[in-house]
């Protein structure tokens, strides 16, 4: 396991990423077995939600329409997509990404490693991909969760295509702005800066997307920054599902790391 | 002989602050170079431009023949580096430490690995945060040593050890020397520097002010001598010497400081009885002190 950096890594987060993991899957297999009791007596649950404002709704809903809790698609919409499972892969991401390289700057043990005959680019790229695979190792876990115990709660109408879909469109807005928090760590060095600028971002944007609605029309285009615009959470159809988007975030997201990479590559180490 | 470590001209700014000021210096190849200076001189940042952790604002520096920046990664397969502040991985054992270090620098020889963990009585099967900061200094200096440099950077190596460690410490390095290896030492410890150091440089806020063989030094500086007379101290004795300096006269003894050469001194006091001759050599904490004071 320690013969490289990218193994040394998941050496260190092997067991966070199987805390993330079971607490992830316990909490998609809690919501998964109350589905049941919830479909024959959604209407009540329906007509509170109807009669929230729009904004509301996608603030809370992941912007999906289908918010008809008395359906597999609305009822994991309303409790795991729309909110907890975006932020829990963002925070996951977050986390990680802050403790990479700011974290080991700051700390002092990058002085270390970049002493050692490893180039800075190599350090970068092989701590980014472990954090993309402990997202991956996360999204597809419980994917794989639903996929397999849906029809054991009553969720056969439910398209595995849809939930993968789903997935993959988390993993995407989670990989957004974990990049963002990355880049920052590369470029600045500074573990704090860097960890609260990315909580303030990914939340900011997250309200933004939420009620900039209620914000006067000028202010609107601002809104295409926010990756939530993009998310359309779970979808039974997966009409709603841009995935020209999320190819354009996953590209920004690799070039915002890119860049970050060469500032980190030429720039003095805080050490 | 080849230069290990070449700096011209160096200078480093922080913002406004200016860290170093027009640095030259030179250390050949399988040389002992020591390099001295109190806190904030700017020893850290001199080193870390070395590694290329830094980039100079004004000048250049070459190590093993090489700039030591990201182009030329290759040559810090030669580099041994112990830092000032050691930070290390808090969760790794010392001796999975060692192995992921000692993986990332390829080492090949892991027989003089174990000798080395062995020799300074590490314990490996503990996890870093657990130890002293002594016994992570130790794991330190195996690291810095287990690739068998060509060029060690030891920053303040024997911080924290106790005297059996330090003797082995000062041990290791000669062996390096003796290997073919060159050594930049920064310490202030200054007995250790006494032990192995060939060349000297001290450096006072941001500037090298001196740099020269310790012999050399040595034999430059001040020189404290006290001789007893077998009869009354004669008087006026060293009036026409320029390089003394009478600091008292007893009735059968005289104290005097000489800078440079002893020769007019002797052959001044050969005239007379003389009954015994105490003469201290100088310190390179007197020297680090008269050059710092005097500067």
């Amino acid at each position: 396991m320690l013969k490289k950096i990218w193994t040394k890594v998941l050496f260190d987060q092997k067991r966070s990423l199987i805390f993330w993991n079971v607490g992830t899957l316990s909490m998609v297999f809690i919501i998964l077995s109350m589905y049941p009791a919830v479909k024959d007596t959604g209407d009540g649950f329906n007509e509170m939600i109807n009669a929230l404002p729009e904004e509301m709704k996608a603030l809370f809903y992941g912007g999906s329409n289908n918010a008809d809790i008395s359906s597999p698609a609305g009822w994991l919409n309303i409790e795991l997509y729309g909110v907890m499972l975006p932020f829990i892969l963002i925070i996951y991401g977050i986390l990680n990404s802050a403790n990479s390289i700011a974290g080991e700057e700051s700390n002092g043990t990058l002085e270390l490693l970049v002493t050692s005959p490893i180039s800075r680019i190599q350090i970068a790229i092989e701590k980014y991909l472990v954090i993309i695979l402990g997202m991956v190792i996360i999204s597809s876990l419980y994917t794989l969760c639903l996929i397999l115990f849906k029809n054991s709660f009553l969720m056969n109408d439910l398209q595995s295509s849809s939930l993968v879909t789903a997935g993959f469109e988390v993993f995407i807005l989670a990989l957004g702005y974990s990049s963002i928090c990355f880049a920052m760590g590369a470029a600045t060095g500074n573990k704090s800066l860097t960890l609260g600028l990315s909580f303030v971002i990914t939340i900011g944007s997250y309200l933004w997307n939420g009620f900039y609605k209620f914000l006067p029309d000028f202010l609107y285009p601002i809104n295409n920054l926010s990756l939530f615009k993009y998310y359309s959470a779970l979808d039974s159809s997966a009409t709603n599902v841009d995935f020209t988007e999320l190819l354009i975030i996953s590209c920004l997201s690799i070039l915002v790391v890119a860049i970050s990479i060469s500032i980190f590559r030429n720039r003095d180490l805080k050490i | 002989m080849a230069v290990a470590i070449k700096i011209e001209n160096l200078t480093k700014y922080y913002g406004k602050i200016k860290a170093l000021s027009s640095v030259n210096l030179e250390v050949q190849s399988n040389a002992i170079y020591a390099f001295i200076g109190p806190n904030g001189a700017g020893k850290s940042t001199t080193i870390r431009i070395l590694l290329g952790m830094l980039n100079p604002t004004e000048g250049s520096v070459t190590t093993l023949g090489k700039t030591p920046t990201q182009k030329n990664i290759n040559v810090f397969n030669d580099i041994g580096y112990l830092p000032g502040e050691l930070s290390m991985y808090q969760n790794l054992t010392g001796q999975e430490l060692l192995k992921f270090f000692g993986n990332l620098k390829n080492v090949t020889d892991w027989t003089y690995v174990d000798s080395l963990v062995e020799r300074l009585n590490c314990e490996p099967s503990k996890k870093i945060k657990t130890l002293s900061k002594g016994n992570k200094q130790k794991f330190g200096l195996v690291m810095a040593f287990m690739h068998k440099p060509k060029l060690l950077i030891l920053d303040e190596p024997t911080s924290g050890l106790d005297p059996f460690m330090q003797q082995t410490t000062v041990e290791l390095v000669k062996e390096a020397k003796n290997n073919g290896s060159t050594i930049f030492l920064s310490s202030h410890i200054f007995s250790e520097i006494d032990k192995v150091a060939e060349t000297v440089g001290f450096i006072k806020e941001g500037e090298l002010i001196v740099e020269d063989k310790l012999e050399t030094l040595k034999s430059n500086a001040l020189k404290s001598i006290q001789i007893e007379f077998n009869n009354n101290t004669p008087i006026n004795l060293f009036d026409n010497l320029d390089n003394v300096q009478v600091l008292e006269t007893g009735d059968n003894s005289i104290k005097i400081n000489v800078t440079g050469s002893l020769d007019p001194v002797i052959k001044i006091i050969s005239q007379f009885e003389i009954t015994n001759i105490i003469s201290e050599e100088p310190s390179i904490e007197d020297l680090f002190m008269n050059y710092y004071e005097s500067n």
